[in-house]
């Protein structure tokens, strides 16, 4: 649908889950996450911007995300323990899977690409509440190398939750949750120049992504933000 | 969360805030946000060679079922682009500037966004 929500245009799946889109990087076909609860098959599949021309990938599990470049994937994998969720990548096509975290991270579904694809970003401790603990947002090279803790919560009443890098990859948005209150906010991936955009409310922001600007931007739109 | 405590939190306040292509929700606490930082994105915006960051958005709960936002980077134009009687679940990609895609929970679809 158009970016002010009007136009929308369904793609029908009775019976099939599909959910977890997200772009190629050229923009012409969609990746996503689909369960057919008959068949009793999960895995990520591609498609046009119609809903045709659907390809199985093969791996499964949530949050498929195209590398800049194209030619990977990342993802969050679960090893059937309650709190083992890892982040892995493989190619675009599903080969060469790779573990990038071990599953005691316990990654939040939500995770990015840094735009130069030098990067990606998640949030350890996520995926299922512990006690005393804190989720915070991690850097991470592609090859599982340089885990750089981008926050530094502790205790477990503060957590930030990643949305994702901005296009020109000097922010990092995400959701802070602050006894018991919630707020949107960006930070340098260096941990510094920590700000809200959302102050802290019960208005409680999820799945947060940052859009480039349109190149049909107006004038205005140009603006210095 | 529903629209009540939304109004409650960010004004009720329908104003026409300078660059923001249609009406906000923004208030007057948010607004006094905005002054705070809104000096720091231009070096950014204007660095060559960088693709320009523009909308962020992000899916919110509420009494209507989960819906789609989107706001500009500095807080500014928080603005509601989903009305769906089901779950809007959203995640626009950040690849193409002018498409966006979303999924939703009646019972499951997926939905591409042109603009």
């Amino acid at each position: 649908m158009n970016a002010d929500g009007s136009g929308s245009i369904e793609f029908p799946a009775p019976n099939v889950c599909e959910d977890d889109p997200t772009f190629t990087p050229d923009g012409i076909r969609i990746i996503f996450h689909r369960f057919d609860p008959v068949a009793n098959d999960e895995a990520f599949w591609s498609m046009d911007l119609n809903g045709n021309d659907r390809r199985r990938i093969g791996p499964c599990c949530a949050d498929p995300t195209v590398s800049p470049d194209g030619k990977k994937l990342s993802f969050v994998g679960f090893n059937g323990d309650p709190t083992g969720a890892a982040l892995f990548t493989s190619s675009v096509d599903g080969t060469n899977v790779f573990q990038v975290t071990p599953f005691s991270f316990d990654i939040a579904a939500k995770q990015d690409w840094a735009p130069d694809g030098q990067h990606l970003v998640f949030s350890i401790d996520g995926d299922v509440p512990i006690p005393g603990v804190s989720t915070n947002i991690v850097t991470i090279r592609p090859d599982g190398t340089q885990l750089r803790f981008v926050t530094n919560y502790h205790g477990g009443d503060v957590n930030a939750f990643v949305g994702s890098y901005s296009p020109d990859g000097h922010w990092i948005n995400f959701r802070l949750n602050d006894h018991g209150l919630f707020g949107l906010y960006k930070i340098h991936p260096d941990g510094t120049h920590l700000k809200a955009i959302l102050p802290l409310s019960d208005f409680r922001p999820r799945f947060i992504a940052w859009g480039p600007r349109p190149s049909h931007a107006d004038e205005e739109d140009d603006e210095k933000e | 969360m529903d629209i009540l405590t939304l109004k409650r939190v960010h004004g009720t306040a329908r104003q026409s805030s300078r660059g923001c292509k249609s009406e906000t929700h923004l208030g007057t606490a948010q607004a006094a946000h905005v002054e705070s930082t809104s000096d720091d994105g231009g070096s950014i915006a204007g660095e060559r060679g960088r693709t320009v960051s523009g909308l962020i958005a992000f899916q919110v709960q509420t009494a209507a079922g989960v819906q789609i936002y989107t706001v500009r980077p500095n807080g500014n134009c928080l603005q509601q682009i989903t009305y769906l009687s089901g779950d809007a679940v959203a995640q626009l990609g950040r690849q193409t500037d002018a498409r966006s895609s979303l999924s939703t929970t009646r019972p499951v679809l997926a939905v591409t966004l042109r603009s």
